[in-house]
């Protein structure tokens, strides 16, 4: 009887999906972008896009490898940017009307009067919702593979990490879309709602990078002076070296304390971080396993606003680097242990409610 | 004979928040093989005791079972037909799609949801529409489609929300002979309308349910049994002797005539009535067997004496003995 109610509801899940125009606007959208993705290379000039060439040094094969160039691509434009916001937002309004749909009066009296708890009715349900997400990042996916593998000559099977991460991402959405749907019963506040979170995820990723920024550059300033007292200290003493060393005590005291200020700032950031999903970290997951280190940085020091970012003691691309690999060390098991629980704790709400209502 | 029962219902409560009192410990059993008819007024507690049964609603206290097992036991709802009031079928689905999955998540097996599934749109005449979203129904047709989709997993018991809510006579007809299939078939109807006529024509038993309480229950005959009288219409003023009987008199528009009411008479009571008329030579006009309907039972049963005023909808306030509202 289980296989048979969950065979059935999935093949609900689908008609319903199939009966809305944006399932298959968002299908042939993600076609779209992969024959866009198919159309474009690089060459020892720059940037092609199919027979033309424009000059683009930066992106021409000097700089990278054609594979190089397509993971790149794929992941600053197919990932970072199709996927985790316009294909999200498509996700999330054809998926936003699934609990409250569920819900209102005269559906739910007939799912709930059948022989299936209501804890797997709803986790049904919500399975059914990734699955417009595993469809759309599955073609996403399986056509950016081909496309590298046959421009690029790089057969990338970590590609397909993609699908499971892509998933995890809009699952820490979606959980708080399916609480909203089942509190509220309407679609629009439950779409409304999880994009305020989503972007209320956005501000704190921001916020805590920046802060993280900012003591970074207290964290190198201060090393930068330990390193230049040091080698004062270790040349012979003379006067005006005294007076230099006496200086850089005072301000590296100084720099000290601004760097204690900045790592406490940091740390209650990073506490309120971790306890709500993690979905920035979540995406450069793939980033880790998809892009060579060498390849993020030589991308990121040619930075042409470098100057704004430089001082007299350290520059960006110090600050950069040291921030990618903070960002790298964060474990796997901290960004998606605590995001899931997070989701976790967010669906025992939702399905909590489901169960004990009245309908 | 607990064997013999469909539903075997012993003080289901249900206390709303704010003390709103829905059900105030309702009893009662429904035999299988019967239809049975629960009757109340907007608010008295039909559609809360019907989702309690389907476990739509949580009970604040129940006991009993329903074919045998407790109330609120999951499996067993894959042996009963749930119709909603008002219910709400995905409109991209079409009429076939809809009993089919109705049938799947009752965990009826593919060949057999394939071969209900044609056989009760038969049923429902809906088979021409099988193939046409659901859309493009009427209510009429929503309903029939509702119907065969709550008969789909074969159950012994069928529990209907208001099933002619919306459909023309003719249909309704078609559904109460539907009902009446299903009680040839061994299976327990339980109906809940609002159309006393409906209810009168089909059902074996009736319940009636006043604010949360089971005011009565029992076949239509025995429910207005107290009602029974009658009524003999003669020529002429009422005679003497009618106090010897325990008549009524009641003068006529028609001066020349007099109508004399027997309450409570059987036909062997009424014989002497008719013989000392015969043989005073007193001119019978006409003689009926009165009974109320169902519908005038129900009027007498929400309409208070004293007043004439009819019982306003909604339960009681936990606690208190004026209505919620």
């Amino acid at each position: 009887m289980i296989i048979t109610q969950t065979i059935e509801m999935f093949i609900a899940a689908y008609r319903e999906l199939n009966a809305r125009m944006i399932f298959w606007l968002a299908i042939v959208l993600n076609l779209v972008a992969v024959a866009m993705f198919a159309t474009i290379g690089n060459n020892s000039e720059g940037l092609t896009i199919l027979h033309w060439t424009i000059e683009f040094q930066m992106l021409s094969t000097t700089w990278f490898t054609p594979a190089q160039f397509y993971l790149l691509v794929f992941y600053n434009v197919g990932i970072a940017i199709w996927l985790t916001w316009i294909a999200t937002i498509l996700a999330l309004v054809s998926t936003s009307t699934i609990f409250p749909d569920m819900v209102i009066p005269g559906s739910v009296e007939t799912l709930v009067s059948k022989p299936i708890s209501r804890w797997r009715l709803f986790l049904t349900r919500y399975l059914t919702g990734m699955l417009f997400v595993l469809v759309q990042v599955s073609i996403l996916a399986f056509g950016c593979w081909l496309v590298i593998g046959i421009r690029g000559s790089s057969w990338q099977p970590t590609i397909f990490l993609s699908i499971p991460i892509v998933l995890a991402f809009f699952s820490y959405l979606f959980c708080v879309c399916a609480l909203i749907g089942v509190i509220t019963r309407s679609t629009i506040a439950s779409l409304l709602l999880t994009i305020l979170f989503w972007f209320l995820l956005f501000c704190v990723n921001i916020t805590e990078a920046s802060l993280q920024m900012i003591r970074v550059n207290r964290d190198l300033t201060v090393e930068s002076l330990v390193l230049e007292l040091e080698e004062y200290r270790e040349k012979d003493p003379d006067d005006q070296r005294a007076d230099r060393i006496e200086s850089l005590e005072d301000e590296l005291a100084e720099r000290r304390e601004s760097q204690e200020t900045w790592h406490l700032v940091t740390d209650i950031a990073f506490t309120v971080k971790t306890v709500l999903p993690k979905t920035d970290e979540t995406i450069e997951l793939l980033e880790r396993d998809l892009v060579p280190d060498e390849l993020i940085f030589r991308s990121r020091d040619d930075d042409e606003n470098e100057e704004m970012y430089t001082s007299d003691r350290v520059n960006r691309r110090q600050i950069q680097r040291r921030m990618v690999e903070e960002r790298r060390g964060r474990s796997v098991g901290w960004i998606l242990g605590t995001s899931f629980a997070f989701e976790a704790v967010i669906l025992l709400i939702a399905m909590g409610l489901f169960a004990r209502r009245d309908y | 004979m607990p064997g013999q029962l469909a539903i075997d219902l012993e003080d289901v409560c249900k206390i709303y928040k704010g003390r709103i009192e829905a059900l105030a410990g309702i009893s009662m059993q429904v035999s299988k093989g019967e239809i049975f008819g629960l009757l109340g007024p907007n608010g008295a507690g039909k559609s809360t005791l019907v989702k309690i049964m389907m476990t739509v609603i949580h009970p604040t206290r129940a006991r009993g079972t329903i074919l045998g097992r407790p109330v609120g036991h999951k499996p067993t709802l894959a042996r009963i037909g749930y119709l909603p009031e008002h219910h709400r079928f995905p409109l991209y689905l079409t009429g076939r799609q809809t009993v089919m999955y109705q049938a799947a998540m009752c965990g009826v097996s593919r060949t057999r949801r394939k071969r209900e599934t044609d056989r009760l749109l038969d049923v429902v005449r809906m088979k021409s529409w099988e193939n046409k979203k659901l859309s493009t129904y009427s209510k009429g047709m929503m309903q029939r489609i509702g119907l065969a989709a709550s008969m789909v997993n074969d159950p012994d018991l069928v529990v209907l929300d208001e099933p002619t809510d919306g459909v023309d006579p003719v249909a309704r007809r078609e559904i109460r002979d539907v009902l009446s299939s299903m009680r040839a078939d061994g299976r327990t109807v339980f109906l809940n309308s609002h159309l006393l006529s409906e209810v009168e024509l089909v059902c074996d038993r009736v319940a009636i349910l006043l604010q949360g309480r089971l005011s009565k229950e029992g076949t239509i005959d025995e429910l207005t049994e107290s009602s029974q009288r009658y009524e003999i219409i003669i020529s002429g003023p009422a005679p003497d002797w009618i106090g010897e009987f325990e008549g009524e008199a009641i003068s006529l528009e028609d001066p020349e005539r007099t109508r004399m009411n027997f309450q409570g008479f059987n036909p062997e009571q009424v014989q002497p009535v008719i013989d000392r008329l015969r043989a005073e030579s007193i001119q019978v006009i006409s003689i009926k067997d009165v009974r109320e309907t169902l519908e005038d039972l129900f009027m007498r049963l929400v309409t208070d004496e004293k007043t004439g005023a009819t019982m306003g909808p909604g339960g009681r306030v936990a606690g208190r003995g004026g209505d919620a509202r």
